[in-house]
C-alpha cells in the first residue's frame, strides 16, 4: 500500500518553497518570488498555508527603510519533506 | 511557477532544479567575492612591481598595497548590500566567519611583519592558501581546495629565492647582470601570478559552474 502523498507539498509553488528553503538557513521573500515565478499575492498565501502547518517560519522586518520578509525551515518541515520525498520514491519505485 | 498537472516525476523534477538554483546562486556569489579580491591584487601587485621598479619613489610606491584592503572591503561591502536577498545557508555564513578571522589576523600578521621584517608576501599566501583551502571543504569544491593547497606549496617560492639570491645575487652583479633589481622584485609578479591560481581562475570556474547549472 503506497503512502498517501502530503497534499500540503503537493503543489508545485509551495514544493519549489520548501525545496528552497531545504538547503539553506533562510531566504527573502524577493529571491522566493523571483525563484519560482510566482506573484506575490499567490505566494504570500502559500507561505501563510505552510506557516499556519508550521513548516516554516516567517519573520518580518525592516533593511534600512524597506520592509523585509524572510523565510526559515522548521524541523516539521524538514520532516515533512523527508517523509514527502520517501513517499516519491515509493511511487517512482511502484511505477516501474 | 507555470500550473500544470503534479506527477511523482514533476515533484522530483521542482524538488532537484530548485535545490540546484539555490546551490548554483551561491556559487555565483562565491565567486563574485574571489574575482574581486583576485583581480584587485593582481592589479595592485603588478602597479606595484613597476612602480618600484620604474618610479624612485618606493615608499610612495608601498602605500599602493593598501589599495588592496580598500577596493577589496568596500567592493566586500557593495558586494554583501546587491546580495542582501540572496538566500542565506549554513555554509557561506561559516566561510564568511573564516574569511573575517583571517582578515583580521592578516592585519595583525601584517603589523608583526613590519615590526620583525618577515615577508609579508609569503605570509598572505599562506594565510589566504588556508582560507581557500578551508572555504573549499566547506562547500565541497574541489577546485578552490586544489587552488589553495597549490598557493601554499608555491609560496614555498619566496624563502627559496631570497636564499638564492642571498646566494648569487652578488656574483650575479659582479659578473655584470644588469637586471638584478628586477629579479629582486620579481617576487612581487610570483605574488600575483599565485593569486591568480589562488583567486582568479577558480572565481571565473565557479561563475562558470553557476551558470551551467542554472542553465541545466
Amino acid at each position: 500500500m503506497l503512502k498517501p502523498l502530503n497534499p500540503l507539498l503537493h503543489s508545485e509553488l509551495r514544493l519549489a518553497v520548501m525545496s528552497i528553503l531545504l538547503g539553506v538557513e533562510s531566504a527573502d521573500f524577493v529571491y522566493i518570488r523571483t525563484e519560482t515565478g510566482a506573484t506575490a499575492g499567490n505566494l504570500s498565501v502559500q507561505l501563510d498555508k505552510l506557516q499556519r502547518a508550521g513548516y516554516i517560519t516567517i519573520e518580518k522586518g525592516f533593511n534600512g527603510k524597506m520592509p523585509r520578509t524572510t523565510c526559515s525551515m522548521t524541523d516539521l518541515g524538514r520532516e515533512a519533506m523527508r517523509e514527502y520525498v520517501e513517499a516519491l520514491k515509493e511511487y517512482i519505485g511502484g511505477a516501474r | 511557477m507555470e500550473k500544470r498537472h503534479l506527477d511523482e516525476h514533476r515533484s522530483l523534477e521542482i524538488i532537484s532544479t530548485m535545490i540546484a538554483d539555490t546551490s548554483a546562486h551561491i556559487d555565483r556569489t562565491s565567486g563574485k567575492y574571489f574575482l574581486l579580491w583576485g583581480y584587485t591584487t593582481v592589479i595592485v601587485s603588478l602597479f606595484e612591481y613597476f612602480a618600484q621598479l620604474y618610479i624612485g619613489n618606493i615608499e610612495l610606491a608601498l602605500w599602493a598595497w593598501f589599495l588592496i584592503p580598500v577596493v577589496g572591503g568596500i567592493g566586500t561591502i557593495v558586494l554583501n548590500r546587491r546580495s542582501e536577498q540572496r538566500p542565506k545557508s549554513y555554509v557561506d555564513r561559516s566561510i564568511s566567519s573564516v574569511w573575517r578571522v583571517l582578515g583580521f589576523s592578516w592585519g595583525l600578521m601584517f603589523v608583526a611583519a613590519l615590526v620583525y621584517g618577515a615577508n609579508i608576501l609569503f605570509l598572505t599566501v599562506v594565510l589566504m592558501g588556508m582560507g581557500t583551502v578551508i572555504s573549499g571543504k566547506i562547500c565541497q569544491h574541489k577546485i578552490l581546495t586544489a587552488a589553495g593547497k597549490a598557493a601554499i606549496c608555491l609560496s614555498l617560492i619566496f624563502p627559496a629565492q631570497r636564499l638564492l639570491l642571498r646566494e648569487y645575487g652578488t656574483a650575479l652583479r659582479d659578473s655584470g647582470f644588469e637586471h638584478i633589481e628586477a629579479l629582486i622584485y620579481s617576487e612581487i609578479v610570483i605574488f600575483a601570478l599565485i593569486f591568480i591560481v589562488m583567486m582568479v581562475i577558480p572565481g571565473h570556474i565557479l561563475m562558470k559552474r553557476a551558470k551551467e547549472q542554472r542553465n541545466a
